[in-house]
């Protein structure tokens, strides 16, 4: 049955996109939110059907067709369910339910919302043939459909010069990711024979792949990562494909598709643990790349870019916990960031919505009064990612921190203490800046400030629910062994990363860091914005190089532009000049030409004459018998 | 007695005849003669080899190919008259409308 | 067997015709093709009788005369072209300027002459079917008594017609002389004994080839078919692109069909057909490309056709050619009849420019075209795709690979010829007028049938292949 998780969805955006001008908008709506729901409601059926499953019979697999038999090259049309896929198909299609909703009220004025839904479901579609897939090569089709989900929907709005320009970049840096990783791909393939993930353990627990083999397969793949999941050096698409309408942020750039590169290095983790190095350069791009894109949220006055390099940021956590062999606690902190994340965005569209599309929060403030529904479960959302106890984020940063100080990586804990800290205070900025101090409305925003519709909210009311509960499927160790139910649901799949032997006492000593920092980073931004407003133009004042540093994102984008993008397009444009014109078009051109005026010149010899035709077929006869003769 | 083989030589000279004579010719009518007479000229040959293999049958053969050049004849003249109604003329270099 | 039933259906056939002629006396101008409908019905009551026939390996005239397996899937393939052509030609004729009667006749004498060419094994036989189909094709050509064109095209035909036949005679002489028969099986039991190869013996081969060459078209004896084609009207055209050349390369395949092993230096003969292969794949398809007129386009490209039939008779696999015939006589006469559609009274639109737009214009006849054009060119999921791809990957398997490159080559080159019209109807703005009178139900009905067969043996050959397997199983090898 669990096949059809991905079919759904499948099938809707097919219908939807051969059909969708000529159905009406309320149909459309009821399909596409109708084929996740499925989706989701099978999701469930299936993981509590996992449940009883015992471990040795893991993963299942149900083969829908076998698709290329070339030689020795197999690659089925096989999807499985085990731990891992099933807690995907459970993030994908549940955010995703809540998204399509949420769309519903969102897109509800756009006229191209027969397409929004085509491409919604289609990306669904894709990402669950990600998530589910049995071998590599039906990963890699998912991977590279979600990518081009991610281009349409980016573009969505494409008569906007910016935001086909996002498409586009967002497609090009993670198609670069992707070389790498097709490279990867490909070593598997000639080391192990098959792309299929029962193969590939097998390979490597029967010592099939080398130590050095394995550093560089892994590497090759998470290039592969961060591309897609925008890591330092690729990162650079995802702020700008804030550009596309924002559930899209939501489901795409923040809770799924992002996601794809930790659940890819999730699922090839014996190769990561089998080569140390990689493991290691994961863990320390992680932590990097979790303290670079803070810095840069910490100036940015567009809330959507804010949450963009939030989420750059919190990946970085994942694959923190990743690097330093806890898969299970980076998996987990995928899980709890896909519900508040998506919550902070969903929420600050309809922020937006609410003043009529204005996004710089210096025109925000005050709209606590203004928007009951959404400024509560704004908060929850914040509060859930800054990491303070009882709610969600806690307990899945924490197990991250906790494990990379366990396996004695203090220069990667140390980052991500600091990367709290920045992730508090700027969320709180953003909260502070918006929802409280004085109106800077503008006028004609403020005449039709109103709350979203019932069908933007319930989806934000639903989402802050989970924020605040889904952390206790991962209860902390110190709470007894058995408390975290989550990483035990994942050992079939994720072997269980070395033992955390901390003392009781480090382990609480680690909590109360946690925590501390975090509520140092919201004091602070009180602080800031609330208490003396003026201390942030102060400090600018009195650091104006360092502000404008990061304003600018530390000129990341202008480098890739003069060291890459420049010389790569003038370079093309030589090339096209001198050889594909010449060369190349000449050739078939003169081919062209040379084969038609064959033509012609056989065509003389047709003269019309009786005579000669005669004359031919005499030669011919003459010719053949004179051949026999000899 | 005439050797079988003169009659096979005369009828292959006949033959080379006829061709050059259907090249030779301007007017429709005399370059059917001359595919005639290569028609009789292979009726010679299989006669001529008939007898040398010494099967009636060769023989018989002929009065079959006869026919058949007779009402080859009938419909060919025919047409001759045909196109000499539409175009006035037999001569077969005036046939050329269509060509290439 | 011995059995007066094989003789039926050629009796029915040409019962059907002198009917008609006998009718045409009495019948007013304006219902000529009432005659058609007669004519249609004898041919029904000889498919039947045909059908009836299958699997009873019926002789008579001592053996001459054989309604193999073979030849009965070939004799209902010919009806089937010739009901085809009966339909085509039941406006057409009123249409334009070739009202007679006869049509109908001839070419039931002309399919008479088909089926006695494919029902027989001895060569004198098949002289006489092939006499009688060129006779009548003759007199078919010059139909339209007022056009120039058809009488040029008929006397073309006529003259060159005979002399290759002359030499045809000659070979059978040939023949006769080195092996005392006419009877193929003894002709080629006779080779393959003989001591030494007989000079002979080769040269009449060779001058049977070259009457044969004539009738399919192949390069150098192919100097006829466009002029021909252009000439005759129409509907004759379509017969002449199928009937002629299937009954000559089914002759082919039973003067062959044990040659290559049986005769010791075959391979004499077999460069001499590769080469002529060749040849013709190459010329017809080079020559084709300069055409403007729809009908010399179709004469090249049946032409070419003939290379690719020929590469099947090299590579030995004769099921593959005798598919390669059922398949190009749905797209060919398919392709005519989009072509015949394209008309109205007194006007037939040939030219290139005149299908400028069509295929918005008219779609059905547009569309239907174009998948004719396509099932020509080769592509999937047409019948003209199958076709090609067994015969060449059979000519594969016998090691024939240079020959098979130049026949794909060749045929990229076709492509070129068959698209251009599609992108002229579908891709360009109409100059002039073009108007048509499209009341015309048998033409659809043609077109529509020959769409369900290039479809149906594109996609599903199943059925008809093992029929053809089954025909070709049941002719004797030694």
């Amino acid at each position: 049955m669990f096949w059809l998780i991905p079919l759904l969805p499948g099938a809707s955006a097919f219908i939807l996109a051969v059909f969708g001008k000529w159905l009406p908008k309320k149909y459309v709506s009821w399909q596409a939110c109708l084929s996740v729901f499925a989706s989701f409601g099978i999701s469930l059926v299936s993981f509590f059907g996992l449940l009883k499953v015992p471990p040795g019979s893991l993963p299942v697999i149900k083969t829908l067709f076998h698709w290329i038999q070339s030689g020795s090259f197999n690659a089925d049309l096989s999807l499985q369910l085990d731990p891992l896929s099933s807690i995907m198909t459970l993030v994908v299609t549940g955010v995703g339910l809540l998204i399509h909703v949420y769309s519903v009220g969102y897109m509800a004025h756009d006229k191209g919302y027969q397409r929004y839904f085509t491409y919604l479901n289609l990306f669904t579609f894709a990402m669950l043939i990600l998530v589910m897939g049995a071998n590599l090569v039906l990963m890699f089709v998912g991977w590279e459909g979600v990518g081009l989900c991610s281009y349409l929907l980016i573009g969505f709005w494409f008569e906007k010069h910016s935001a086909a320009n996002a498409g586009k970049k967002a497609f090009i840096v993670n198609r670069i990711g992707d070389a790498a990783f097709i490279l990867g791909i490909f070593f598997i393939f000639l080391i192990v024979g098959s792309g299929d993930f029962r193969a590939i353990t097998g390979a490597i627990e029967g010592g099939a792949i080398t130590q050095g083999m394995a550093t560089l397969i892994a590497l090759l793949l998470f290039a592969g990562a961060t591309g897609k999941s925008a890591q330092i050096p690729l990162y650079v698409w995802l702020p700008d494909a804030m550009e596309g309408p924002t559930p899209v942020s939501a489901l795409i750039h923040a809770a799924t598709m992002v996601t794809a590169g930790v659940y890819m290095v999730s699922r090839m983790n014996l190769l990561f643990t089998l080569s140390g190095v990689a493991g290691q350069v994961v863990g320390i791009v992680g932590a990097l790349t979790a303290i670079f894109a803070a810095t840069m949220a910490l100036t940015q006055n567009d809330i959507k870019r804010v949450l963009a390099y939030s989420t750059i940021s919190q990946i970085g956590y994942m694959f923190i916990g990743c690097g330093v062999g806890a898969y299970a606690a980076g998996m987990f902190h995928l899980f709890t960031h896909a519900f508040f994340k998506s919550l902070l965005f969903l929420a600050a569209g309809s922020v937006m919505h609410a003043l009529s599309g204005e996004l710089d929060m210096r025109k925000m403030g005050g709209l606590r009064k203004y928007l009951p529904l959404t400024y509560p479960t704004f908060l929850i959302g914040a509060i859930a990612i800054a990491g303070v106890p009882f709610l969600s984020g806690f307990f899945s940063k924490d197990a991250i921190l906790t494990h990379a100080f366990a396996q004695g990586q203090y220069f990667i804990w140390a980052l991500g203490l600091m990367g709290a800290v920045l992730t508090a205070f700027y969320m709180f900025r953003l909260v502070f800046l918006t929802f409280f101090g004085p109106e800077r409305i503008e006028s004609h925003a403020k005449e039709h400030l109103h709350e979203s519709p019932r069908v933007m909210t319930v989806p934000l009311v639903i989402l802050a629910f989970f924020s605040i509960i889904a952390g206790y499927v991962g209860l902390p160790v110190v709470l007894g062994e058995k408390a975290n139910l989550f990483s035990r649901f994942l050992d079939p799949v994720i072997h269980p990363g070395p033992e955390v032997h901390l003392g009781i006492s480090t382990e609480w000593l680690l909590i109360l860091v946690s925590v501390a920092v975090a509520l140092c980073g919201i004091y602070i931004a009180y602080v800031f914005y609330l208490k003396s407003p003026r201390t942030p133009h102060r400090i600018v004042a009195r650091f104006p190089a360092l502000y404008k540093l990061l304003y600018n994102k530390y000129y990341v984008d202008e480098v890739y532009n003069a060291a890459f993008v420049k010389p790569l397009v003038n370079g093309s444009q030589v090339v096209y000049d001198n050889f594909d014109l010449k060369v190349i078009d000449g050739t078939i051109d003169g081919t062209a030409a040379a084969t038609s005026f064959a033509g012609k010149v056989l065509g003389l010899f047709q003269s019309g004459l009786v005579k000669d035709y005669t004359l031919v077929l005499l030669l011919g006869v003459v010719i053949f018998l004179g051949y026999l003769l000899f | 007695m005439i050797p079988v083989g003169y009659f096979f030589s005369l009828s292959i000279v006949l033959f080379v005849l006829g061709i050059i004579g259907f090249f030779v010719k301007r007017d429709l009518i005399t370059m059917f003669m001359a595919v005639e007479v290569m028609l009789n000229a292979a009726n010679l040959a299989f006669i001529a080899l008939a007898k040398a293999a010494g099967s009636p049958a060769g023989q018989v053969i002929v009065f079959f190919v006869i026919t058949v050049a007779a009402a080859e004849a009938a419909v060919g003249l025919a047409i001759i008259l045909l196109v000499f109604r539409q175009k006035k003329s037999i001569k077969a270099e005036d046939m050329r409308l269509m060509k290439g | 067997m011995d059995g007066l039933a094989s003789l039926y259906p050629l009796l029915a056939v040409v019962a059907g015709a002198l009917v008609v002629l006998l009718l045409e006396v009495f019948i007013k101008k304006e219902k000529r093709d009432y005659l058609g409908y007669v004519s249609l019905a004898f041919l029904a009551a000889a498919a039947y009788l045909t059908v009836s026939s299958w699997n009873r390996e019926l002789t008579y005239f001592q053996g001459t005369l054989s309604l193999d397996n073979l030849a009965i899937f070939l004799t209902l393939l010919f009806s089937l072209a010739v009901a085809l052509v009966i339909l085509l030609s039941l406006k057409y004729i009123g249409q334009q300027d070739a009202n007679h009667g006869e049509i109908f006749a001839l070419l039931l004498l002309a399919l008479s002459g088909l089926m006695i060419m494919t029902s027989s094994s001895d060569l004198l036989v098949i002289y006489l079917g092939l006499e009688v189909l060129s006779i009548s094709s003759y007199a078919l050509a010059g139909l339209k008594r007022r056009d120039e064109k058809s009488g040029e095209a008929a006397l073309k035909y006529f003259l060159l017609g005979s002399f290759a036949s002359a030499f045809l005679v000659l070979g059978l002489a040939f023949l006769f002389g080195a092996a005392r028969s006419t009877f193929l099986p003894e002709i080629i039991v006779h080779f393959g004994t003989a001591a030494a190869p007989s000079i002979m013996g080769f040269f009449g081969i060779a001058l049977i080839l070259v009457g044969f060459g004539f009738k399919v078209a192949v390069v150098p004896f192919h100097m006829w078919t466009p002029d021909v084609y252009e000439g005759a009207p129409t509907p004759v055209t379509a017969f002449f692109s199928v009937g002629p050349k299937a009954a000559g390369f089914v002759v082919l395949l039973r003067v062959f069909m044990n040659f290559w092993d049986t005769v010791p230096s075959s391979s004499v003969i077999f460069w001499a057909l590769w080469a002529i292969s060749a040849l013709t794949m190459v010329v017809g398809n080079l020559v084709a490309l300069r055409q403007t007129n729809i009908k010399r386009i179709l004469a090249y490209s049946s032409i070419a056709h003939a290379g690719y039939l020929l590469v099947a008779i090299l590579a030995r696999d004769y099921s593959s050619l005798v598919f390669y015939l059922a398949a190009y006589l749905f797209m060919n006469i398919g392709a005519f009849a989009a072509v015949i559609g394209l008309s109205k009274t007194g006007t037939e639109y040939l030219e290139l420019d005149d299908f400028a737009g069509i295929g918005f214009r008219y779609p059905w006849i547009g569309g239907t075209l174009t998948i004719f054009l396509l099932s020509l060119a080769g592509f999937p999921p047409t019948a003209g795709f199958l076709a090609k791809f067994y015969v060449f990957s059979a000519a594969v398997r016998a090691g024939l690979v240079p020959l098979v490159v130049i026949g794909v080559l060749a045929n990229l080159v076709s492509v070129f010829y068959y698209l251009r019209i599609v992108v002229y109807m579908y891709m360009r703005e109409p100059g002039r007028e073009v108007d048509i009178e499209i009341e015309n139900p048998a033409l659809f009905l043609v077109l529509f049938l020959c769409l369900y067969g290039v479809l149906q043996l594109g996609i599903f050959p199943g059925n008809i292949l093992i029929v053809i397997k089954q025909a070709i199983a049941s002719l004797p090898v030694f």
